[in-house]
């Protein structure tokens, strides 16, 4: 039996089928459901730009933002060319332009090309996966406007002159609380932790939303391509974010408080910061290119008109890349110094990576071999991709040579390396991405006359403006440098680009002239001009997507599955009702995707928006010392996410309800399936990697000077507190294991457990600063300290959490809120006991044990 | 009432990172030789280029490498087998297979720095 | 294509309007750049042969309807596994074998160079044996021809980098760490290095020369350098060194026998540099009074102040005297 002809017999089964009368909240596959179901989605009035949560709306505006931080830092490039045009210009002051280059940097890094792909993401995966929505829409909104507001506030600091000016990777100690005094640097940390914050909410609901929120019949091996290289994407979020997120705190806490990491002078290291934010960085330029390598695997099967050739060696690919990605970091550090031994094995690792990007190439090629491709405006794009690329990544395998890195690296070669793998890898397929996908975003389509005018005006002003940068910098112009002498034979190079770089920036007015020109035809339902196999195209452009959501049994079920509109619009897939007037959504399982639960969605709210508003007025405060506003925004902020938290976990029936096609779900998971267990889990692993990166910190410093440690004349004398503090926290987690047994049968004993739990805690934390204390070892004498209190100050938060967490359990379970059944809120407590005390028990190893075992 | 935990045992998490099984054994190579590497010469008795420690350090890195692989191959044809049994869950192992396979490359590939180059220099 | 042959045209003709110069990874004077030289053009030949490849067989669906069904296994195993595979199991064990002469083994009678950079000036202290103190002087570094020399680099400061691309590679200067270098340059000539990695606001103008001179030369300009600098016998000449002294320029700068300053250049050999302000501006009696008169409008933010209030005679004896050492 055919795909097409199951799903016929399928469709007609259900209209057959009566529901069973104990099932709750009967799904109508008639008017009236369609009725409800667009009531339930549409968008709120008045103020729905601020309230809307839906993925259609977010990735809207998130591509919209991403596109004007492009644009921004593309004026600073073209003013930085203009300064270096000619040798020895004064256009712009050795000031202005260090802002310049550090902001071009950050601002395209951090708030153009990861936003800008996580944006597409959010607009194009739930449709793709033949979902309504992605699976936390709170948490997208609040991650968008994090990003929206702090993005704004660091672009904004240009004009007030105190934009950070450490080049985009601020290498202490020149950002250091020395020889960086003004607030500049902490600007970039500001900034950084609401790309954090964004970054890290994306990875949760990326991997989330592709393992549980798909299609029903859509297993892994039939989901869309992009979903794979999604997938893989948020896992290099997941652990490759905090890496960063871990330097950055040990920075700021050099900055306000003197805790000397990066510090030489007392026993820091200026590497460490090289190690943790490229063990960040390398990856990072794959979170940026996969997905844009998943668009393109989405785009040209609809211009070859045949399905992607090696579905499963470009899935393997995107898999390898994610993993071997993060074996390649030292690649940035090949000047510093370290053992040849050490860098020859990066350099292996680096060019390694070259036959995963050759299968993905080459797969594309094959699909334009095997179909009949068209060369429309997104082809032109795909094809200069293609050709930029390849250069980028060839002059990668160069730069991989550790001897050729030591003559290019800092040069205006490696600059020329990476724009070509940027812009090609990535920008070139975004603009391929928006004309190729206008049609869902705005319901019309961009010109392909203006079209083709971009894509040449681009295509040879990067080229020529770019391919000169590879000899300039062989010629010996290093980077970063604001002017340069005349007699060196860079000035014809330099001008080159500088011109060529206009001509490119031409090419991109020209697309914006052409969105605005645009938005003025009427915009036209139903629209699939490529005639595109995949599920975005079926979706309608109301919020809710599809009305009833169909199972899927293809991976091109646009071309496979015959009928597939008129079904879905006549509610002969699951969910063809709202019986509540409420958003709901069906969650699958991970690897087969069979349905489990029907989720109820939060719909339009204050809550993000707000939220996001305060967290940004208090972090942008404090750094600009208004401590003030910034205690109070906090409060503000904190009182925001307890109400929006109390609000999780509500009261659902326990009985099944009708999900349509004759089936009925729960309304509700308690465990490993449901959707809140899966997100606790991924924030987990990356709260284990900063645990582990400021445990790397403290190693580090071993290895600096391994003969003394302690290094800084204390002791960790006794074993007595150490053990007491471990077995004060084993004891809580055994408590709060307990306690959710307890939770099955006899929930007076819960209560008391939970009472153990927070008394035990908060035991260890008294005890732990009894401990500390008595040591005497300083935070801001030596790193050694430092990273010893680091360690312990990370391990008591998330002790002091833990603590909330029981009381707040004791508190919900108090008020009837949790019961054997409705039990979620105990156990994702209970994950975050399963994390915090093993992470105690081995830093205290670390701390009490590593100092015993080296003297 | 019970609580609902289990969904059907082929689907938990444990089952999905199989597929990454291979990169998980590199990864864990890569970690122990690089750090091997990094300790021996921070700590001293490799950076005089004394010919007998090196040679020593050598000859564990490549009996690690080479358990490495062959765990990773027993795993992959492990699997192999499994596919040729089972029908429907072809798409997930050949990935799981095809993972192993460039992550044996990799592990091995890894050997060439080590032999080619001279240590802590 | 045009478009390739337009980028192909750029390229030869940029490329044959000049290679050579003073600071140019293209022009090797030194066995490492040469290395490195050799390794690049064999890169460039194999991914100009790549690139044209991919190019063409990206082009070719356009221009060609195929007839036959396509081979998935040769695109996906030849193009995506064996193609990579194959050059590199070619070419890196050839990359492993290059650069290694700039991580040689220390010997004990090369001539050894303490290399420090600082807030943007670099600091050359030329290593003697027989027990002597180092001989100092400032950005400029003179090395001897066809002999390796041990660099020991040095951050006094924030992590700068030293590179000179027509003999070696760069090495990274970090605060805490010595990183050592050995680097040989074979033709005698001026070069120029220049700090590669950002220091902060005059990254731009941390420069320095590099003359290499035949071993005789070298070994009688270092015996001079380590002269301490006698009186000057013009009236003129005196008066400056007179000013040096009370205006406080030794408490920041050395000049052999006279100042023992260290927080700015050694100034014993000021007057037969080639460029002063570590390459900001080139050498002579009118720069020199330039710098010291306006040192903030010409590298500002620099740890130089603008001597401005000199008067015109003094600002003349001043520099007079500084352009007299050589």
């Amino acid at each position: 039996m055919t795909a097409a002809n199951r799903a016929d017999a399928t469709a007609a089964a259900v209209v057959d089928s009566p529901v069973s009368p104990q099932v709750l909240y009967p799904q109508s596959t008639g008017l009236d459901g369609f009725e409800r179901v667009t009531a339930a989605w549409a968008k709120p009035r008045p103020f729905g730009f601020f309230t809307e949560l839906n993925n259609n709306h977010i990735g809207i505006l998130y591509i919209a933002t991403g596109f004007l931080f492009f644009l921004g830092a593309g004026v600073l490039a073209l003013l930085m060319r203009i300064q270096l045009a000619y040798p020895g210009n004064t256009f712009l002051s050795a000031a202005t332009y260090n802002q310049f280059f550090t902001m071009h940097g950050t601002v395209m890094m951090f708030l153009f090309a990861v936003p800008i792909v996580e944006a597409f993401a959010v607009l194009l995966l739930p449709s793709m996966l033949g979902a309504r929505d992605m699976p936390f829409p709170r948490l997208s909104a609040l991650g968008y406007w994090a990003y929206a507001i702090g993005g704004a506030l660091v672009f904004s600091s240009l004009f007030f002159k105190i934009a950070p000016d450490g080049g985009w990777f601020m290498y202490p100690p020149l950002t250091g609380p020395r020889f960086s005094p003004g607030i500049n640097t902490d600007v970039w940390v500001l900034g950084l932790g609401f790309v954090e914050i964004a970054a890290v909410a994306a990875a949760v609901e990326l991997i989330v939303g592709i393992l549980k929120t798909r299609a029903p019949g859509m297993t892994l091996g039939k989901m869309p391509i992009f979903a794979w290289y999604m997938l893989v994407t948020a896992a290099m979020i997941m652990i490759g974010m905090p890496a960063v997120i871990a330097a950055d705190i040990l920075l700021e806490l050099e900055r306000a408080f003197g805790m000397p990491f990066y510090d030489a002078a007392r026993g820091g290291d200026a590497i460490l910061w090289q190690h943790l934010f490229w063990l960040f960085g390398h990856p990072e330029v794959y979170i940026i290119f996969l997905p844009a390598a998943g668009m393109v695997s989405m785009m040209l099967p609809s211009f070859a008109r045949t399905p992607l050739v090696g579905y499963a060696w470009v899935a393997l690919a995107a898999i390898a890349v994610g993993f071997l990605s993060f074996g390649l970091w030292v690649h940035h550090m090949f000047t510093t110094g370290l053992p040849l031994l050490s860098l020859s094995f990066f350099s292996a690792a680096s060019s390694a990576i070259a036959i995963p990007m050759g299968i993905q190439v080459f797969a594309w090629i094959a699909t334009l071999w095997e179909g009949k491709p068209v060369l429309r405006v997104p082809m032109l794009f795909i094809l200069g991709f293609l050709f930029i690329f390849t250069i980028g990544g060839l002059t990668g395998v160069m730069v991989a040579a550790v001897p050729y890195d030591w003559q290019v690296h800092d040069t205006h070669f490696v600059v020329a390396h990476f724009h070509y793998v940027l812009i090609g890898g990535m920008v070139f397929p975004i603009f391929a991405a928006l004309y190729y996908w206008m049609p869902v975003m705005t319901g019309r389509m961009l010109s392909e006359r203006l079209g083709r005018w971009t894509f040449w005006l681009m295509f040879i002003g990067f080229n020529a403006a770019f391919l000169p940068m590879h000899v300039t910098g062989l010629l010996g112009m290093p980077r970063r440098i604001y002017t340069y002498p005349g007699d060196l034979g860079w000035n014809r190079l330099n001008l080159v680009t500088s011109v060529f770089s206009f001509v490119f920036a031409a090419g991109v007015l020209v697309f914006l002239f052409d969105f605005v020109r645009h938005l003025r035809s009427r915009p036209q339902t139903g629209l699939n001009p490529w005639e595109a196999p995949s599920l975005e195209w079926k979706a309608g452009q109301a919020a809710h997507g599809f009305r009833s959501l169909m199972p899927i049994f293809s991976r091109y079920p646009g071309w496979e599955q015959k009928g597939l509109k008129d079904d879905e619009l006549a509610g002969r897939g699951y969910l063809p009702d709202a019986p509540t007037v409420e958003r709901e959504a069906l969650v699958t399982s991970p690897i087969t995707a069979e349905p489990e639960q029907i989720m109820r969605m939060p719909g339009p709210g204050w809550t993000a928006f707000l939220a996001a508003v305060a967290t940004a007025i208090a972090f942008a405060a404090m750094t600009i010392k208004l401590p003030a506003v910034g205690w109070i925004a906090g409060f503000i902020a904190a009182a925001l996410y307890l109400y929006w938290l109390w609000s999780l976990d509500p009261a659902l029936p326990r009985e099944p309800a009708d999900a349509g096609r004759g089936i009925a779900l729960p309304l509700y998971r308690n465990g490993k399936q449901s959707v809140g267990w899966w997100g606790m889990t991924v924030l987990l692993i990356s709260d284990a990697v900063v645990a582990a990166s400021f445990a790397f910190a403290y190693l580090f410093f071993w290895t600096i000077r391994p003969g003394i440690w302690p290094p800084d004349g204390s002791q960790i004398s006794g074993f007595r507190e150490p053990i007491g503090l471990a077995a004060l926290i084993i004891v809580a987690y055994f408590f709060f294991e307990a306690a959710d047994r307890f939770n099955q049968r006899d929930r007076r004993l819960t209560a008391t457990c939970l009472i153990v739990v927070a008394l035990a805690a908060g035991a260890a934390l008294a005890l732990g600063w009894i401990w500390l204390d008595g040591l005497g070892i300083d935070s801001t004498r030596h790193a050694y300290g430092a990273a010893v209190w680091t360690l312990l100050g990370y391990v008591a938060v998330h002790i002091a959490i833990g603590a909330a967490m029981a009381l707040w359990c004791l508190v919900r379970s108090a008020l009837g809120m949790i019961d054997p059944w409705r039990c979620l809120t105990l156990r994702i407590c209970l994950l975050w006991w399963r994390f915090t005390a093993p992470a105690t028990v081995l830093t205290l190893i670390l701390i009490v044990g590593f100092p015993f075992v080296v003297s | 009432m019970e609580s609902v935990e289990t969904g059907p045992p082929s689907e938990g998490l444990s089952r999905l990172l199989d597929v990454a099984f291979g990169f998980f054994v590199w990864a864990a190579h890569f970690l122990i030789v690089y750090i091997a590497t990094a300790l021996a010469c921070a700590l001293g008795p490799l950076a005089a280029s004394d010919g007998g420690g090196r040679a020593a350090l050598l000859t564990a890195l490549v009996l690690v490498t080479l358990a490495a692989a062959a765990i990773v191959i027993l795993h992959a044809l492990r699997r192999y087998r499994q596919q040729r049994e089972l029908s429907d869950h072809g798409f997930p192992l050949s990935v799981t297979i095809g993972c192993d396979a460039i992550a044996l490359v990799a592990i091995i590939w890894q050997l060439f720095p080590i032999l080619l180059v001279p240590a802590c220099a | 294509m045009r478009r390739d042959q337009s980028a192909l045209s750029l390229c030869t003709a940029v490329l044959l309007s000049g290679c050579s110069g003073r600071q140019s990874a293209l022009d090797p004077a030194g066995p490492s750049a040469a290395s490195i030289h050799l390794l690049g053009i064999f890169m460039y030949v194999g991914a100009a042969l790549v690139t044209l490849l991919v190019t063409v067989l990206m082009l070719l669906p356009f221009l060609r309807r195929r007839e036959s069904p396509v081979n998935h296994n040769l695109f996906l195993w030849g193009g995506g596994v064996a193609l990579p595979f194959f050059t590199l199991v070619a070419l890196v064990p050839y990359v492993m074998t290059v650069g290694h002469e700039t991580r040689a083994a220390p010997a004990p009678d090369r001539l050894t160079i303490d290399v420090t950079g600082s807030l943007w000036w670099w600091e050359m202290a030329y290593q003697r044996t027989g027990g002597v103190s180092a001989v100092a002087s400032a950005n400029e570094l003179r090395l001897p021809a066809g002999e390796p020399v041990e660099l020991l680099l040095h951050a006094n400061d924030v992590i700068h980098s030293f590179w000179v691309p027509n003999l070696a590679g760069k090495t990274d200067m970090i605060p805490g760490r010595v990183n050592r270098m050995v680097i040989q340059a074979d033709r005698p000539g001026v070069y120029r290095g220049q700090c590669a990695e950002y220091c902060g606001l005059q990254h731009s103008l941390m420069s320095f020369d590099v003359i290499v001179l035949p071993r005789a030369e070298f070994d009688s300009w270092m015996a001079r350098l380590a002269q301490p600098i006698g009186d000057p016998e013009a009236p003129e000449l005196r008066r400056g060194r007179d000013l040096f002294l009370t205006l406080g320029c030794g408490t920041c700068h050395a000049i052999r026998g006279f100042t023992g300053g260290r927080l700015g250049p050694d100034l014993t050999q000021l007057g037969a540099r080639r460029t002063i302000a570590a390459g900001a501006l080139p050498g002579g009696v009118g720069n020199i009074a330039a710098w010291i008169a306006s040192a903030q409008h010409l590298k500002p933010g620099n740890l130089m102040p603008s001597y401005d209030q000199l008067a015109g005679p003094e600002l003349r004896a001043v520099s007079a005297y500084l352009e007299s050492l050589k």
